[in-house]
């Protein structure tokens, strides 16, 4: 009964760690980069010119990093088009960056399903590496003061989407 | 003799030259072993075939070739993706568990050989 318990006692915690580090989602853990300066970017967009972090200092900003092929990324296109056409008068900048697709792809989606953000290129992938960003879609909500207020992974919804918004 | 002198100089030179490449590409082995592939978790970026940890490393490289140093590197990962990215945690607050709960399961074991051995004497 006593070794039973003991090994009970071992066990229990021992298999409990291990679930807990190997089922751990780096994208449901909270983001570092919450409440530190966003970090910088110098980004082409899609007709080559140039967009940089710092030119939008002073203007609250969203990043969204999406692909063609995310299909979640197609779902919340319609939300994002939206969210542009209610919020582009009051200065928010919003920017879809492209994460592992390529240019090509990213025209043949606009023509079908219209356009929403600018988007920006990131061949290389380093800002999608300087944001942490562990897949896609992953979209940041940036203050007027270049500080990262929220960061959401996976598929946006109005309430997270809006929400957000109204306190950028 | 000049001749010799020259042809020592350019041997110490290639050797060297080639011991530092080497040696700053194991460090970047090295160091890609430490950080965790955010796509495939369990691996670290030194081992993923995942686009995004082969441009991890690509970036981890770059840092290397700047000159920066190990805790440097460790700490740009972080700072983006957390001390989860680090496939050795730090040994402070509750990480000290896994530094800790082995030893203490072995010695813990090795006592209840003894005791065992001592009983059946």
């Amino acid at each position: 009964m006593k070794k039973s318990l003991i090994l009970i006692a071992v066990l229990v915690p021992t298999l409990a760690l291990l679930y807990f580090s190997l089922t751990r989602d780096p994208r449901t853990l909270p983001s570092a980069l919450v409440g530190k300066p966003a970090p910088r970017f110098d980004l082409q967009d899609m007709e080559g010119k140039k967009v940089s972090l710092a030119e939008l200092k002073g203007k609250p900003v969203v990043l969204n990093f999406w692909s063609t092929w995310c299909g979640p990324c197609v779902a919340e296109h319609r939300l994002i088009r939206e969210a542009v056409r209610g919020y582009e008068k009051s200065g928010v900048q919003f920017y879809s960056i492209l994460y592992e697709d390529t240019p090509e792809n990213a025209r043949v989606f606009v023509r079908e399903y219209g356009k929403a953000a600018p988007i920006l290129l990131d061949p290389d992938l380093k800002t999608a590496i300087d944001y942490g960003v562990a897949g896609v879609p992953e979209t940041f909500f940036i203050d007027r003061n270049g500080v990262v207020l929220y960061k959401h992974a996976g598929v946006l919804t109005p309430e997270v989407l809006f929400g957000r918004l109204r306190t950028l | 003799m000049k001749k010799i002198i020259f042809f020592l100089t350019l041997a110490v030179v290639v050797a060297s030259c080639g011991k530092s490449s080497e040696d700053s590409q194991a460090r970047v082995q090295r160091l890609g072993r430490e950080i965790r592939c955010p796509v495939c978790r369990g691996v670290p970026i030194a081992d993923s075939p995942s686009t995004l940890a082969i441009q991890m490393m690509e970036v981890l490289r770059q840092q290397v070739a700047e000159g920066k140093s190990d805790e440097e590197v460790l700490k740009y990962f972080e700072e983006r993706y957390g001390e989860w990215a680090l496939l050795k945690p730090k040994p402070e607050g509750m990480n000290l568990a896994i530094w800790i709960l082995p030893a203490v399961f072995i010695l813990g074991g090795a006592g209840g050989i003894i005791i065992h051995l001592r009983k059946r004497r």
